[in-house]
């Protein structure tokens, strides 16, 4: 027996690795795994959840919570399939892309974090020397026939489909790469467009960035909205519901602080400190400034719904059928519980809020900290 | 005349030196498949694969063990990779992807190329020159380490095109095993022979020529070997500047819209690509060193 097991050690050694259970490493209920990107305008309330630690203020004792900041939604969602996170803020595609996985987990959207006549994501930017243009419907055609990019099946990508087919324009290479290839092409000089979400336009645009782009047009030229959203897997939800309505009374208080112009200049260094090499003033643009009507700003910059009323599911059934058309996933609507905002009415209801939240009108970039 | 089938076989082809030089080549081709196909060896490459197959499908599908359950199965895969009408676009019927696969050939090919031509001469002389190699194998050894993806943001301002910032990442892992194997090769041979070669009146050129590189062609084939493997290792992370086409890009996009069969066809495409790349250097290789071929044979290792 003992040279049995000496001789096959390694053998049995493998064999116990794949036979014995692993316990799931997130899925002890004490301890949560927030994943956020902390570079996107929209997802600003995870910052300021992460910043003050206004969790401890709503959830039961002994729960403790871990952010994990990640450069992509899909790092969001492949964590959560893997029972690595319990709860995401994604954009409006990946969070649809996420509820469509259910045969690996069942991921459901449960709340707004921020929504806007495509504010913070559907921006627009041309290279500087592009020349100026008389009106946001100008530049884009002006991107006929030149090297466009943005991000696949992501929110920017939708914008700008939509786009081309409205102004019936084909660009000569529409190259789909992420935000941080992006900002390097447009500063070597390979890009003649691109649409990105906030905090990158605000880094590399003319106003209070390094001046390599400049902002052209937005969703709202073209009433084309974008959504950040919170995500969450059921069986956290069901294992926990104590929790998941705590987070999501805490991501109310986000909302209603952010809402409060007294609180702007801190988070705009709250968000700062959480993404090496922006400055406050352009976290703080991202956030609150008004975009100049003539490339694409809107009057109202963000607004807080919280939960998925008639626009926002709007907003994504449309969705569901662009990333079904560009064969991303394979439906076109959202499954029985994909879209579950019960918890988030329940906490309004008990909050005696109205809804939505309120909005945030844009300041001026004069006022924006130096 | 032989009066065998082979020599009849001969006959039917003509008594021309190129008809007998084919009929040669096309009987020696029969003889090693025959004998390869009667050895144990494709069998146990086919009960290798059963095995691995076997074991995803187990491990996926059936028993669904912790941590594998969650991944794509076998039969979802191949589904998807042989459906008419696949669900995320990619399939064998599908022309797109096989333009995925004809656009990272052409990339892999001119890196490969690049950092053959590049690392071949450079490491026979970082071997055969002292002073050479004093001079330029430690910036060379400091920049080995890096890996290609952290040269992607250098690549994109360094080069005009996006197409040469992936070539350029493609080509940086090879031409680093391609030098190095070569420069190994030069300084494995014995200098008994090289001052043999000057006893007998040759000169540095001559050694270089007669001695240096056919003593070092061994370890400058093994070198390719590796540097071609290392080409589609690391096509992944230069494609993710493409944008539109190619294996790398084809599994970058799938990972980004969470399309788990469609990263297992381009891996799985990449894997058979690579392999069969791999294996044309290896019988180049083979043919540009038959001296050495019969030397082993000779020997009894062939």
């Amino acid at each position: 027996m003992i040279r049995f097991v000496r001789s096959n050690a390694l053998a049995l050694a493998i064999a116990s690795l794949l036979l014995t259970p692993f316990a799931a490493q997130s899925a002890d209920p004490v301890k949560i795994i927030v994943g956020y990107q902390p570079w996107f305008a929209g997802t600003t309330t995870a910052i300021i959840i992460r910043a003050t630690e206004m969790w401890k203020q709503h959830m039961p004792p002994g729960v403790q919570v871990e952010f994990q900041a990640s450069l992509q939604g899909p790092v969001i969602i492949n964590n959560m399939l893997a029972n690595k996170m319990q709860i995401g803020y994604l954009g409006d595609m990946p969070a649809i892309v996420a509820t469509t996985k259910e045969e690996i987990a069942d991921i459901r959207m449960v709340g707004v974090s921020s929504y806007s006549m495509g504010q913070s994501c559907h921006l627009l930017m041309v290279r500087n020397d592009a020349p100026q243009f008389k009106s946001p419907q100008d530049a884009v055609k002006w991107l006929d026939g030149k090297v466009v990019a943005a991000p696949r099946g992501g929110c920017t990508d939708l914008f700008f489909r939509k786009v081309m087919k409205s102004e019936n324009i084909t660009p000569k290479e529409y190259q789909a790469q992420g935000a941080e290839t992006i900002v390097t092409n447009f500063r070597a000089g390979k890009l003649d467009g691109a649409v990105l979400p906030d905090f990158p336009m605000s880094y590399i645009n003319n106003m209070v960035g390094q001046g390599v782009a400049r902002l052209v047009a937005t969703g709202f030229t073209y009433k084309i909205p974008d959504a950040a959203i919170i995500v969450m897997r059921k069986d956290f939800m069901d294992r926990n519901p104590q929790i998941a309505k705590a987070w999501l009374k805490t991501e109310m208080a986000a909302q209603q602080y952010m809402l409060d112009p007294k609180n702007w200049d801190k988070i705009a260094e709250m968000a700062a400190a959480q993404n090496q090499g922006y400055t406050k003033r352009q976290t703080w643009v991202s956030n609150f400034a008004a975009l100049p009507p003539e490339q694409g700003g809107g009057p109202v910059r963000q607004e807080f719904r919280f939960v998925f009323d008639d626009d926002v599911r709007a907003k994504i059934l449309d969705g569901y059928k662009f990333l079904k058309e560009i064969k991303v996933i394979d439906v076109d609507a959202p499954r029985e519980g994909a879209i579950d905002d019960r918890l988030a009415r329940e906490v309004a209801k008990e909050a005696k809020v109205t809804l939505p939240l309120g909005q945030i009108a844009g300041e001026s970039i004069e006022r924006a900290p130096k | 005349m032989s009066s065998t089938a082979g020599g009849a076989s001969l006959r039917a082809r003509g008594t021309t030196l190129g008809g007998r030089l084919k009929a040669s080549a096309v009987d020696a081709l029969n003889f090693r498949a025959g004998r390869w196909l009667r050895s144990s060896k494709p069998y146990l490459a086919l009960l290798g694969f059963a095995l691995f197959l076997g074991f995803w499908y187990y491990a996926v599908e059936v028993a669904r063990l912790p941590r594998f359950k969650d991944l794509p199965g076998l039969t979802v895969v191949v589904r998807e990779w042989l459906s008419r009408s696949p669900v995320y676009g990619l399939s064998i019927f599908t022309p797109e992807y096989y333009k995925h696969i004809l656009i990272s050939l052409e990339r892999v090919g001119w890196s490969f190329l690049v950092s053959t031509l590049v690392g071949v001469p450079l490491g026979l002389f970082l071997g055969w020159s002292r002073t050479l190699k004093e001079f330029a194998f430690p910036i060379f050894e400091l920049f080995r380490p890096i890996p290609a993806l952290a040269w992607i943001p250098m690549s994109i301002v360094l080069f005009p095109s996006t197409e040469s910032s992936i070539l350029f990442l493609t080509c940086i892992a090879p031409f680093f095993a391609t030098t190095l194997n070569t420069m190994l090769g030069v300084e494995s041979i014995d200098s008994a022979y090289m001052r043999a070669a000057t006893c007998l009146g040759a000169s540095r050129w001559q050694v270089f020529r007669h001695v240096i590189v056919p003593g070092a062609m061994p370890f400058i084939f093994t070198g390719l070997e590796i540097s071609m493997g290392l080409c589609w290792f690391s096509l992944v992370g230069g494609e993710m500047l493409s944008g539109n086409y190619g294996l790398g890009y084809m599994i970058i996009d799938s990972f980004m819209n969470i399309s788990y069969p469609n990263i297992v066809i381009g891996m799985a495409t990449l894997g058979v690509v690579g392999y069969a790349t791999s294996g044309m250097v290896r019988i180049l290789g083979n043919y540009m060193m038959r001296w050495r071929m019969r030397e082993l044979a000779l020997g009894g290792r062939s």
